[in-house]
């Protein structure tokens, strides 16, 4: 014996997920009950309605916005001129970062790259400290703090949010974006003893309107840099990133 | 786990039809589709997808978190309700049944719950199982069942009414 109603009977005969006797007993009442069959016709015709209003919309063309945003997606190539790589391995980057993409970073991301920022791009004079963001800077703050896909208003009036949170088997490392007025960052960053040392950040045009910020996809090079260090790992789940926070980013076990 | 997107653009391509009804029945109205088309497409990019999941469910799902979003922040923001006059709805050529008819569906269609929609879209368009429909829309089967169950009594008495 079931309590559904003769709706609900109907609607699930016509998707073929009543039981057998369930089944058996609705064929019975639909040949007996002249009233009952006309429903379940009304409702074939409504799902075959339906389904041409949805066939229409399938004639439709795509939106030009959605269809650039997957034929955009940058190839590595491209990205060469838009990418500084923190390895803390290597000398400071001074020299050879274009000063306006340092500027930029700087202003848009509201940090210091452990140093000073001059004319010439970014010095970082002390080789242990390149690529270490200062704890009390936004983004370190927000590193430290934020779980992902919270956006956070930065002091410079530009608006970040961590992406993904992975273990690259020593280290907890997060993926990160910054939007400013004119340009998008996006980063990231991995946490040792001494607190959060950038590894890689990638430079973005400016996002547009619509009711979310429509942007270009991650570039390339850093989606390369997170999925290297990523390996096959999971990302950590909303719940363990919830811990890690509270827990101050005690190491990963593994 | 693989984020680099590259080699699932093309299947991302593919399954654009999808998501776009997929977002009509969540919204109601083909703009506020397009542009959580735009939202959903740009967080696939941009989270990526796990190499094992399959790309349509996965895009699904964040394609219904992107509407969430939304939802929240219009109630934040207080923005005025799309008002369903017609303007932004689908139009069909469908000769079986009598234009009236087809009205009716529409515009019963586009002022039904979201929740009674999507359901109705998920099962009696795409063709998933209940079990399916309830583990993307991460409710109860029961709940699908009696959604879907309500949305066709909605569009049988639309299509009851005197022409």
């Amino acid at each position: 014996m079931n309590t559904m109603s003769n709706d609900e009977l109907l609607s699930a005969y016509i998707d073929d997920e009543l039981s057998t006797a369930d089944r058996d007993a609705l064929l019975q009442r639909l040949a007996d009950e002249p009233e009952l069959a006309l429903r379940l016709e009304k409702m074939r015709s409504a799902d075959e309605a339906t389904r041409n209003l949805y066939a229409a919309l399938d004639d439709r063309p795509m939106p030009d916005s959605v269809l650039a945003l997957l034929a955009d997606a940058p190839d590595e190539a491209d990205d060469g001129d838009n990418v500084i790589s923190l390895d803390d391995r290597r000398p400071a980057v001074a020299g050879w970062v274009p000063a306006a993409l340092a500027a930029g970073v700087a202003l848009v991301a509201g940090f210091f790259i452990g140093g000073q920022t001059g004319p010439g791009g970014v010095d970082a004079t002390d080789q242990r400290l390149a690529g270490m963001i200062a704890p009390d800077e936004d983004l370190a703050l927000l590193l430290e703090r934020e779980i992902s896909d919270r956006p956070v208003d930065m002091s410079n009036g530009s608006r970040a949010r961590v992406l993904l949170t992975f273990s690259d088997g020593t280290r907890y490392c997060r993926q990160f974006r910054v939007d400013g007025a004119e340009a998008s960052v996006h980063g990231l960053a991995c946490r040792d003893e001494a607190g959060w040392n950038l590894d890689t950040i990638a430079y973005g045009e400016a996002q547009s309107g619509g009711y979310q910020q429509a942007s270009l996809a991650i570039p390339a090079a850093l989606r390369t840099a997170v999925s290297d260090r990523i390996g096959s790992r999971e990302p950590v789940s909303p719940e363990e990133e919830t811990s890690l926070i509270s827990d101050s980013w005690k190491k990963p076990s593994e | 786990m693989g984020l680099t997107l590259k080699d699932r653009r093309k299947e991302l391509t593919d399954i654009l039809p999808n998501l776009r009804r997929f977002a009509l029945s969540l919204t109601g109205n083909l703009a506020d589709a397009d542009d959580l088309l735009q939202a959903t497409v740009e967080s696939v990019l941009e989270r990526g997808a796990p190499d094992d999941a399959e790309l349509l469910p996965w895009c699904l799902t964040i394609c219904r978190n992107r509407w969430i979003d939304e939802l929240r922040s219009r109630k934040v923001r207080q923005d005025v309700q799309v008002d369903d006059s017609g303007d932004g709805q689908l139009r069909s050529e469908d000769a079986a049944l009598s234009s009236v008819e087809l009205e009716e569906v529409r515009s019963t269609l586009a002022s039904m719950p979201e929740e009674q929609r999507s359901v109705l879209l998920l099962v009696a368009v795409e063709g998933y199982a209940y079990r399916e429909a309830a583990e993307l829309l991460d409710v109860p089967i029961g709940t699908v069942m009696s959604r879907l169950s309500r949305a066709r009594a909605a569009l049988a008495d639309a299509m009851d009414e005197p022409e």
